[in-house]
C-alpha cells in the first residue's frame, strides 16, 4: 500500500519541487538585489522547507538533506547570525544547481553528483550551534493546551508531505502531543482529508493558524483553546485566501488530455463532414428542417468543447520565463555586464506544448542582447547610458496569437553591415538585396551561417544563433522579426498562435517515402505476413478475427511503384463501424505531430490532412483516414461486403 | 507595385523579374517575386496533376511547387544548373514555379506592355501582356491565374 501511495504522489512530488526550486533560484536574485528583503527571505525559507518534508517523505534523503543544510543558512540569516555575502549568495546558488541535479537524477535515475565539497562549502558558512531542530519525534509532553483541526483540499495529491510540514511547523512553534489519526498513519496518508493535532505552545493560536495555513494545499485550519478559554478561529488567513479564489484544481496526466484533444478534433470532423452531407440533401420537408437545426447545434456544441478543452491545456508563460531571472544573472556576471531584467505579462496563457518549445529560444535570446546587445558598463558610460543595461521581456495575447517581444536598451544592429556580411559571404546576391524591402533586410540576421558578432563567445553559441531560433518559432507556426535602431537598442518580437494543432501520428514508409497517419485513426498494426491476403468480388481482403476486412495497398492508392509482397505491415484504420486493412512496406514509428494545412493547390486531395515537418526539415504528408474510405469506396466498388 | 514616380504617367516604371522556358522569354511582375531560389529537393504529394512538383520547405513554411513547362503544356526540359525555382506571393497564397533560366530583374515602361495579340492563342489565360524590345518578346504572366481554380485559367489541356 505505502509503495503503491508513493508511486502516485512521485510525478507530484517531482513537477512540483522542480517549479520550487526555480522560484527559489529567482527569489535568490531578487534577494541579491536586496539583502534587506525579509519577506523574500521568508518565502525561500518557506519553499524550502516543503521541498524538505516532500523530498523525506518520498524517500529522497539526499534531497532532504541538501535542503536541510539550505533551511539551517537561512534560519542563521533570519537570527542575524550570518550576513548575506557574496560567498553566502555564490554557495545558496550553487546549492539550488545541486538540488536540481539531485531531482534531475532522481527522475532520470542516474547516478546522484557527489555532493560532499557542498555539504562542506554549507557546513563551513553555517556557524556553530545554532541548527533547526533535527526532525525527531518530540518526547510525549504532559500537558497540551491547543487543539489543531486541520482540513486538507479533497484532491490533495501530497497528504503525507503536508502533513509532514505542518508537523514541523507545530514542532517548531510548540511540542506535539497527541495526534488524531495516530501519526504513523498520517505521515503515509492514511486519513480522509481531516485530522488533529494536539499541542503545547506559548505561541498564540492565531500565529499557529497563519503558519499552518500557509503550507499548500491547506483548506482550513481550526484552532481550540483545551484550557478551558475556548478561542476557535475560523476562515483565517489561510481559509480566506483560498475563497478569494475559490478555483478547485485537479492535476490531470497529460496524455489524457491529449486523447481528449484527438478525440474533439477528429468530433469536428466527423461533424463537418456531416453538416455538409445535410446542406447537400436540405430539401423541404419537415424532417430536413429540423435535421438542419439539430446540425447547427451540433456545431455549437461542439465548438464549444472544443474551445473548453482546448483552453485546459493553456498554461501562464511564467512556466518558460521562471529560469531566466537566474540566467541572466549568470551570464552578466560571466561577461561583466550589469542587467536589470524586467518580464512582464507573466500570466498571459498559451498552449502547454509551446512551454517546453519556448524555452530555448528565450534562453537563445536573452542571452543574445546580454551579450550582444547590451554594451559593457564603461561603453554605456561613455555614450551617456545607465550602466546597467534594461532588458525587458514582455508577453501579451493580441488576437489569437501570443506576442512575445525581447527588448534591450544596447547598441542596436548595424543593419548596413548586416548587408554587407551577407553579400561578401555569398547568402545574397546585390541583385536580391536590392529587391528587398528594409523589413526584409533586417530579418537577414536570421539566416544560416550568420553572425554579426565578429568574435564566436562562449555565451550566445557558435553563429547557430538566431536561424535555430527562428526554425524552432517557425516549427511552432509561429514568426519571429526584428526591429532595432542603432545606439538604442533592439526588439525581438516573437509570434505564436495561441493553440496549436498537435496530434500523436505513426510515421511509415512506402517506397521509402514516408507519410503519417494520426494515431487516433488506427485500430491496430499487423505483420502482413501472418495473414493471407483473400480476393472477393475482385477485392483483396483479409480475415482478421472473426471480421473481413478490405485490404488497399497503399502503394497502389499513392500511384507508388509496389513491392512484390505487397508490403510488410497492415494497419487496421476505422471510422466508426468500418474497417480497412492498409499494406504498407515499413513502420518508421509514433511522433507528435504539428499540422500544417495545405493550401488550395492541394484542395482536391481528400486523402490528405496536411504535412507536418519534421526535425531535419523534411515533409511529410499527414493522410486523413476519413479521406481514404471514402477514396477507396470509390476505388474498390462494394465496401460493405463486412457488415 | 514598386513603380516609381517620373515626370509623367507615361514613364511608369515596372520591375519585371525575365525568365525563360526553352527559348520562349516570359516575365512576371517583382512585386509577386518574393524569393529566387536554386533547384532543391522537392517531397512530391501523391495524387496531383503531374505539374505540381510537390512542396518545399521554406524557412518551415510549406509551399507547393510546380513546374511551368508542364503547367504550359509544354514538354519536360532536364533540369540545370541554371534552374531556379520562383517563390511567387499573391496575398495569402505562396507558391513556387520552375523556370529553366532566370535572367534578369528589368526596368519595364508600363506604356510598353502591350495587349495580348490575337495571335497569341495557348495559355492566353495566364497571359497579361507582351513586352518587346529589340528582336525579344517576353511574355508577362499574371501571377495569379497560375494558382489552380483562380483567375480565368482552367485545366491544361494536354
Amino acid at each position: 500500500m505505502p509503495m503503491k501511495y508513493k508511486d502516485k504522489i512521485l510525478p507530484v512530488f517531482l513537477e512540483e519541487t522542480k517549479e520550487h526550486i526555480d522560484e527559489v533560484s529567482n527569489l535568490l536574485v531578487q534577494l541579491e538585489q536586496k539583502p534587506t528583503d525579509q519577506e523574500c527571505l521568508n518565502e525561500i525559507f518557506r519553499l524550502i522547507h516543503t521541498l524538505k518534508g516532500g523530498a523525506a517523505s518520498v524517500g529522497f534523503s539526499t534531497i532532504s538533506d541538501v535542503a536541510h543544510k539550505f533551511e539551517n543558512i537561512l534560519d542563521e540569516v533570519r537570527n542575524t547570525h550570518l550576513q548575506l555575502t557574496q560567498e553566502v549568495f555564490e554557495v545558496l546558488f550553487k546549492t539550488t544547481d545541486v538540488l536540481k541535479s539531485l531531482l534531475d537524477a532522481a527522475v532520470n535515475g542516474t547516478k546522484p553528483e557527489d555532493i560532499g565539497e557542498l555539504a562542506r562549502q554549507l557546513n563551513n558558512i553555517s556557524a556553530p550551534g545554532s541548527s533547526c531542530p533535527p526532525d525527531e519525534p518530540a518526547a510525549k509532553a504532559i500537558e497540551k493546551n491547543l487543539s489543531c483541526q486541520v482540513k486538507l483540499f479533497e484532491n490533495c495529491l501530497m497528504k503525507a508531505p503536508r502533513v509532514v510540514v505542518i508537523l514541523k511547523t507545530l514542532r517548531r512553534l510548540g511540542q506535539v502531543v497527541e495526534t488524531e489519526p495516530p501519526e504513523e498513519q498520517l505521515l503515509q496518508g492514511q486519513f480522509d482529508d481531516k485530522f488533529c493535532i494536539d499541542i503545547f505552545s506559548e505561541t498564540s493560536p492565531q500565529e499557529i493558524q497563519q503558519a499552518l495555513a500557509k503550507t499548500p494545499d491547506v483548506e482550513q485550519v481550526v484552532i481550540t483553546r483545551l484550557n478551558g478559554k475556548e478561542t476557535t478561529l475560523q476562515d483565517g488567513d489561510g481559509a480566506s485566501r483560498h475563497k478569494d479564489n475559490q478555483h478547485i484544481y485537479v492535476r490531470v496526466d497529460v496524455m489524457k488530455l491529449e486523447n481528449m484533444i484527438n478525440l474533439i478534433g477528429e468530433l469536428v470532423i466527423e461533424r463537418n463532414r456531416m453538416a455538409a452531407l445535410i446542406s447537400e440533401f436540405q430539401g423541404e420537408k419537415e424532417q430536413d428542417q429540423i435535421l438542419g437545426h439539430i446540425s447547427a447545434q451540433l456545431g455549437r456544441i461542439t465548438a464549444e468543447l472544443q474551445q473548453e478543452i482546448m483552453s485546459s491545456r493553456m498554461v501562464p508563460i511564467s512556466q518558460v520565463f521562471s529560469n531566466l531571472p537566474r540566467l541572466c544573472r549568470d551570464t552578466a556576471k560571466s561577461l561583466n555586464k550589469e542587467i536589470q531584467l524586467s518580464i512582464l505579462g507573466e500570466d498571459t496563457e498559451l498552449d502547454r506544448t509551446l512551454v517546453e518549445r519556448l524555452r530555448d529560444p528565450m534562453v537563445h535570446l536573452l542571452r543574445n542582447a546580454i551579450d550582444h546587445g547590451i554594451e559593457n558598463p564603461e561603453q554605456r558610460r561613455k555614450v551617456g547610458k545607465p550602466r546597467a543595461g534594461k532588458i525587458e521581456i514582455s508577453a501579451r495575447q493580441q488576437d489569437n496569437n501570443i506576442i512575445v517581444d525581447v527588448t534591450d536598451d544596447g547598441k542596436g544592429i548595424n543593419f548596413h553591415s548586416v548587408v554587407q556580411k551577407v553579400m561578401s559571404i555569398g547568402l545574397k546576391t546585390a541583385e536580391e538585396v536590392e529587391l528587398m524591402s528594409p523589413e526584409e533586410v533586417a530579418n537577414l540576421v536570421f539566416m544560416p551561417g550568420f553572425s554579426t558578432a565578429t568574435t564566436v563567445s562562449e555565451i550566445s553559441g557558435r553563429g547557430v544563433g538566431l536561424d535555430a531560433v527562428r526554425n524552432e518559432i517557425e516549427l511552432l507556426n509561429g514568426s519571429i522579426s526584428v526591429d532595432s535602431t542603432q545606439g538604442v537598442g533592439t526588439r525581438f518580437t516573437i509570434r505564436l498562435p495561441l493553440t496549436l494543432a498537435i496530434i500523436q501520428a505513426l510515421l511509415f514508409s512506402v517506397d521509402g517515402r514516408e507519410f503519417a497517419l494520426p494515431l487516433a485513426n488506427i485500430k491496430e498494426t499487423l505483420s502482413a505476413n501472418q495473414y493471407q491476403a483473400d480476393v472477393i468480388h475482385g477485392s483483396a481482403v483479409i480475415k482478421l478475427r472473426d471480421r473481413i476486412i478490405p485490404l488497399v495497398s497503399m502503394a497502389e492508392f499513392l500511384g507508388l511503384p509496389q513491392q512484390d509482397d505487397g508490403g510488410n505491415y497492415i494497419l487496421v484504420i476505422s471510422d466508426g463501424d468500418g474497417m480497412l486493412g492498409l499494406q504498407v512496406d515499413a513502420m518508421v514509428g509514433k511522433k507528435e505531430i504539428v499540422i500544417k494545412p495545405l493550401g488550395t493547390f492541394f484542395a482536391e486531395n481528400r486523402e490528405l490532412v496536411g504535412v507536418t515537418l519534421l526535425g531535419n526539415g523534411a515533409i511529410v504528408p499527414i493522410l486523413d483516414a476519413g479521406g481514404i474510405f471514402r477514396l477507396t469506396g470509390n476505388l474498390y466498388g462494394d465496401t460493405n461486403f463486412n457488415r | 507595385m514598386s513603380s516609381q514616380a517620373l515626370t509623367s504617367d507615361e514613364q511608369q516604371l515596372t520591375r519585371v523579374v525575365i525568365f525563360s522556358l526553352g527559348r520562349e522569354f516570359y516575365g512576371i511582375n517583382a512585386a509577386f517575386v518574393q524569393e529566387i531560389k536554386q533547384m532543391e529537393k522537392i517531397t512530391p504529394i501523391p495524387r496531383t496533376p503531374d505539374y505540381l512538383l510537390g512542396v518545399v520547405n521554406l524557412r518551415s513554411q510549406v509551399i507547393p511547387v510546380m513546374d511551368l513547362r508542364r503547367r504550359f503544356g509544354m514538354p519536360d526540359a532536364k533540369k540545370t544548373k541554371r534552374s531556379r525555382i520562383i517563390i511567387i506571393e499573391c496575398g495569402e497564397t505562396k507558391f513556387g514555379i520552375v523556370v529553366d533560366i532566370v535572367h534578369e530583374v528589368a526596368k519595364v515602361m508600363e506604356s510598353r506592355i502591350e495587349d495580348t495579340p490575337v495571335a497569341v492563342s495557348d495559355k492566353k489565360e495566364f497571359i497579361s501582356g507582351v513586352y518587346r524590345q529589340d528582336e525579344r518578346l517576353t511574355v508577362i504572366l499574371d501571377a495569379v491565374s497560375l494558382i489552380p481554380g483562380k483567375g480565368n485559367a482552367h485545366e491544361v489541356q494536354g
